[in-house]
């Protein structure tokens, strides 16, 4: 499978989906009108992943922010590692925050509502 | 003199000390820049980077949902940002179906009416309920207005041309100096733990507040 990468812009994600490790990272800002075909593809890709591959997932979020949308996505999308995880796939999702920001709020959120491990790392920046 | 001069805006946008405004389409490339204006002036005014960020948040959830709902051609709308003593307030307004308007106040009065516990579950809820198709999750926008602001959510709406209503939705973020309760504390002296940058950050609000303060002795 191939490798997934979008460069970051000032309203759309750093993505690197790396098949052979198994080592998702999706970092930076999202709020562009666009959400539905930025997120579409790497929907596809998990999905493909998952079905072909099928090997431990850890998904890295370094967020900054995340317009309403983005947010909304961005739980659908960890939905479908909550499906794998509960059909006995390997998954982790590690949620990096800076020290004092909002987004810290965001993944303890997740963190109790989302039904697969989940972990907060805090870091200064 | 008449009342429509550019100068007459200036002085008027310059007295509600307006830290940015603009009317049209908010497409990405105008967010972003709008994005950036915040950012940078909050920074100077030397707001701390937490409430930079909850004035942005609203206002490109606002902007967001002027960009969906807008019935004016070219889904225009007018997004203003002003800086007032205590808060600063973004401010929202677009054309609507004057049908559309009931719901939406009744939307808002339920917001409005939430604890922040209750708050949260319904955002957490809206986030969980799968996506419809043709829907971009416009109804989350004013859940997270209402969190990120920790204020009401106030709703104004005039007659415009036939079947429609000019909409205003407007909400205020208060500056960082009012939390004060939730500083943390010396716990011998019971004053206010401040480090440098808290200090450079306070230092940075008076040299702003003087320059304004003259400024406005001088206005022309």
């Amino acid at each position: 499978m191939e490798n997934l990468i979008r460069e970051p812009t000032e309203k759309t994600l750093r993505v690197s989906f790396d098949a052979e490790k198994g080592e998702m990272e999706m970092e930076g800002l999202s709020y562009s009108e666009n959400t539905r075909e930025f997120f579409e593809p790497l929907t596809e890709w998990f999905r493909q992943y998952i079905s072909e591959i099928g090997k431990p997932i850890t998904l890295n979020l370094k967020l900054q922010y995340l317009n309403s949308t983005s947010a909304k996505y961005l739980v659908d999308f960890i939905g479908i590692l909550e499906e794998f995880y509960e059909i006995g796939g390997e998954v982790l999702v590690r949620w990096y925050y800076e020290d004092g920001d909002d987004m810290e709020e965001m993944g303890e959120e997740l963190a109790e509502d989302m039904n697969l491990p989940f972990q907060l790392f805090v870091y200064d920046d | 003199m008449s009342k429509n001069t550019l100068l007459d805006h200036y002085r008027r946008m310059k007295k509600q000390d307006i830290i940015l405004a603009f009317r049209g389409n908010f497409s990405d490339k105008i967010l972003e820049g709008m994005v950036e204006t915040v950012k940078r002036t909050l920074t100077g005014k030397g707001e701390e980077e937490k409430i930079s960020k909850k004035v942005f948040s609203v206002l490109i959830e606002l902007a967001q949902n002027i960009r969906f709902y807008s019935e004016e051609y070219g889904r225009k709308g007018i997004l203003i940002i002003e800086d007032r003593e205590t808060c600063y307030q973004v401010s929202a307004g677009n054309l609507v179906r004057d049908t559309e308007v009931l719901s939406l106040r009744e939307r808002i009065r339920h917001i409005n009416n939430l604890g922040e516990n209750e708050l949260r579950s319904l955002y957490i809820r809206r986030l969980r309920t799968p996506m419809e198709p043709g829907k971009t999750g416009g109804n989350i926008g004013l859940i997270v207005v209402a969190r990120k602001s920790l204020n009401p959510i106030v709703l104004t709406d005039h007659p415009a041309h036939k079947d429609h209503r000019f909409i205003e939705i407007s909400v205020r973020i208060d500056k960082e100096g009012l939390r004060q309760a939730q500083s943390p504390a010396n716990p011998v002296t019971g004053k206010p733990i401040s480090d440098f940058s808290e200090k450079l950050r306070a230092l940075k609000k008076k040299i702003w507040k003087c320059l304004s303060d003259f400024r406005k002795s001088r206005m022309f």
